[in-house]
């Protein structure tokens, strides 16, 4: 016979047959004792959940006798856990609007070159077949990417020269995978039927003291380590307020590069558009289904690595503030369960008296403490869901404290988002906080001596 | 010979406050018979309520040997001891001290649901011995709402729900007036001469001391005088009488029909 079934059939007949509506919620669920069918049936007789309820009544009908007192508890767990919430969305929300601004803007999530390129880009180190990139992408269910042909360069103008990183995009596709289109201030972005067209940085132009339509001439080597020249015309200018972008960057049609370095079909860099959360899986994908070919399939952080880090650091400060305010939460709450204990030493020594353990007086002020917690906790992720939810709908603007542009890959409206794993983290830290703030004054209630308590409480 | 409820053999107790001590009993040797209505006198600071704790388990001792109900307390644990107080002794203190969250009969039905009982029969119990100490009216009542002596009764009825042996009220009518206290007492008498429950009574009111089946007078932590039966004169027989509003020829007639019904069943432990 199962456990299940031999518990639930030493379920008491007379509890069965009582009425619910005339019970409390609790009892009832107490006495059900096949609903606690994973404990033993020694563990869970009658006997043990009549204590059980009954410490628990005690410790509900304590909380609600000093309502007052539980109601300011609460609210300052809740307060503090809505405003950690808040915190979290407002940081996950900053991350997300600079990470995103940070791939969108020129780099992407992923990668692909040949091994080496990404620490000397030079032609040579073009990847020869394409195609077979390509084919993984589409394996890999891919269809956000762009090719690139990147190399360095020199730009020169009527007045003076400046080195440049000249980068060859495929127009059409890169849209799908950045927004370097959005970021012209001056001018438009290239146009497929673009030939010898280019787009230089802000400061780059200012150096070069050139304007639109001026022309540029652009010095090279081709993927023979020859000289190559061509002239181009400035068509647009970058003004994104990121020095990254503004500065040593020139941008033309891919055609355009492969034909003036003489690299036909050949690219050197492959962008990949992708989710945050996807792109590890892809590339360990990637790396699977390329493995033969030399290939680096570089996420943005193995690139970037600063820019994890500085979000590895912001949070870190979240945690610090984390501890703050479970140190606050901890402080009060051991006060008020400090108070109740002390309040209560009389009546404890008196329950003792009467046949209560200190195990159960324990237990009882540890159920007050959980409770506490557990109601604390549900009112701030109320409160904290609902301001992460509306000021994410709406956005927060910081254009005041950053200026109407971007500066740090960061735009001036910020709408907050809340993950799971953080409200996770928060609520049950909190939670094990209010518990642990139960656990002193449990302990020292435990160890009163009944006459003494009696007499000196 | 009946086996004694209660057997206490060269008991000694000290206080100490720093380094000075203070002995609160001194070679106390006492036996309390089952059924015995007995209490303890003495002046403020005598050793009275020590005696009741450390009968109750409640209190250590320096040296002596005490048992209650056969079993050695004293070399019991703290777990043993808060399981033997909840099967066999029932308390009422002075100052009342139910649990002020509950009503009245959840008071009395919590000592039952410690034990073990399903809520409901806790609560039958309850009303049960709250209609025996006559305010079963007002069971669903919150202690802040009854008088002092409504929240003795309530104590009386949680010393008897539990069904134990021996009870023991340290200055059980302190805080009630003269005729609560009376009252109470004569409760307290009838409910001893019904059920057999042993009842060891401390307190220095006069009106207990008459009502007392034997008197252990203490003094400066010692047993000076001990009385199986207290001699009482036809005033303390009137004055203790639960039916003081009669004529004193009738409270009288009355009384004595009780005392002799009382000293028939005399020798009858348990009469549940």
């Amino acid at each position: 016979m199962s456990r299940w079934r031999t518990i639930s059939l030493t379920r008491p007949r007379e509890n069965s047959a009582t009425p619910l509506r005339k019970r409390c919620l609790l009892c009832y669920i107490l006495e059900r004792r096949d609903l606690f069918y994973f404990f033993p049936g020694e563990l869970m007789s009658l006997s043990t959940t009549t204590v059980a309820h009954t410490i628990l009544t005690v410790a509900l009908r304590n909380l609600l006798t000093h309502r007052r007192r539980t109601l300011l508890t609460i609210g300052a767990i809740a307060v503090g856990l809505a405003s950690l919430i808040f915190l979290w969305g407002f940081n996950e929300g900053l991350h997300r609007n600079m990470l995103g601004n940070f791939q969108k803007a020129i780099i992407g999530s992923i990668q692909i070159h040949r091994d080496g390129f990404f620490q000397h880009p030079e032609l040579s180190k073009s990847i020869t077949n394409p195609s077979r990139v390509v084919d993984s992408l589409h394996q890999a269910g891919i269809s956000d990417y762009s090719t690139r042909l990147e190399s360095f360069a020199l730009a020169a103008s009527d007045f003076t020269t400046q080195g440049v990183m000249l980068i060859g995009m495929d127009p059409v596709r890169e849209g799908r995978v950045t927004e370097l289109a959005k970021r012209i201030g001056i001018g438009r972005f290239l146009a497929p039927e673009d030939e010898y067209a280019l787009i230089l940085g802000a400061t780059t132009a200012n150096n070069l003291q050139i304007r639109l339509g001026d022309e540029v001439i652009i010095i090279g080597y081709d993927r023979y380590g020859a000289m190559v020249a061509e002239s181009f015309t400035l068509i647009g200018i970058i003004t994104s307020g990121e020095m990254g972008l503004d500065k040593g960057m020139a941008i033309t049609s891919l055609a355009t590069l492969q034909e003036m370095m003489d690299l036909n079909d050949r690219v050197t860099t492959f962008v990949i558009s992708s989710d945050e959360r996807n792109i590890p899986s892809l590339v360990s994908e990637l790396e699977h289904s390329l493995q033969d070919e030399s290939l680096e399939v570089m996420p943005w952080y193995t690139m970037f690595p600063v820019m994890k880090e500085w979000v590895t650091l912001h949070n870190g400060f979240l945690y610090l503030f984390l501890g703050v305010v479970l140190f606050i939460v901890l402080a009060g709450e051991l006060n008020t369960m400090l108070i109740s204990m002390l309040e209560r030493t009389r009546e404890f020594g008196v329950l003792m008296a009467i046949g209560t353990t200190g195990y159960q007086i324990a237990g009882m002020l540890l159920i007050e403490a959980a409770v506490i917690g557990i109601a604390g906790i549900i009112f701030g992720i109320i409160l904290g869901y609902a301001s992460v939810f509306f000021t994410g709908l709406y956005g927060i603007d910081l254009s005041i404290l950053l200026g109407s542009t971007s500066r740090f890959y960061v735009d001036p409206l910020i709408h907050p988002h809340l993950k799971l794993d953080h409200l996770g983290i928060t609520s049950g830290v909190i939670f094990i906080a209010s518990l642990i703030a139960g656990i002193y004054p449990a302990w020292r209630a435990s160890l009163l001596q009944p006459v003494e308590a009696i007499r000196n409480g | 010979m009946v086996k004694p409820i209660i057997s206490i053999r060269e008991l000694h107790k000290c206080y100490w406050v720093g380094t000075m001590p203070f002995p609160a009993l001194h070679g106390i040797n006492l036996d309390i018979k089952p059924g015995e209505f007995a209490v303890v006198a003495g002046r403020s600071g005598s050793g009275k309520s020590t005696l009741l704790n450390i009968i109750g388990a409640l209190e250590s001792v320096d040296n002596g040997n005490v048992e209650v109900l056969g079993h050695d307390i004293l070399n019991m644990n703290r777990d043993l001891r808060t399981q033997f107080r909840l099967r066999n002794i029932g308390f009422v203190f002075q100052a009342y001290n139910l649990i002020r969250v509950f009503t009245a009969r959840e008071n009395v039905a919590y000592v039952c649901q410690l034990q073990g009982k399903s809520r409901k029969e806790s609560l039958d119990i309850a009303n049960h011995w709250l209609h025996e100490v006559e305010i079963g009216h007002l069971g669903y009542r919150r202690p802040d709402q009854l008088s002092g002596g409504q929240q003795q009764r309530v104590a009386v009825a949680r010393a008897l729900a539990s069904g134990p042996k021996l009870i023991l009220a340290d200055e059980p009518t302190a805080n009630l007036d003269s005729m609560t206290g009376r009252h109470l007492i004569n409760l307290m008498h009838e409910l001893n001469q019904r059920l057999g429950t042993t009842f060891l009574i401390s307190s220095h009111d006069p009106d207990v001391k008459r009502a007392a089946g034997r008197l252990i007078k203490l003094a400066d932590g010692q047993i000076v005088d001990s009385w199986d039966e207290v001699p009482k004169t036809p005033q303390s027989l009137a004055s203790s009488c639960p039916t003081s509003h009669l004529p004193l020829k009738e409270r009288l007639r009355k009384l004595l029909y009780q005392r002799r019904k009382a000293r028939a069943s005399k020798g009858k432990v348990d009469h549940r």
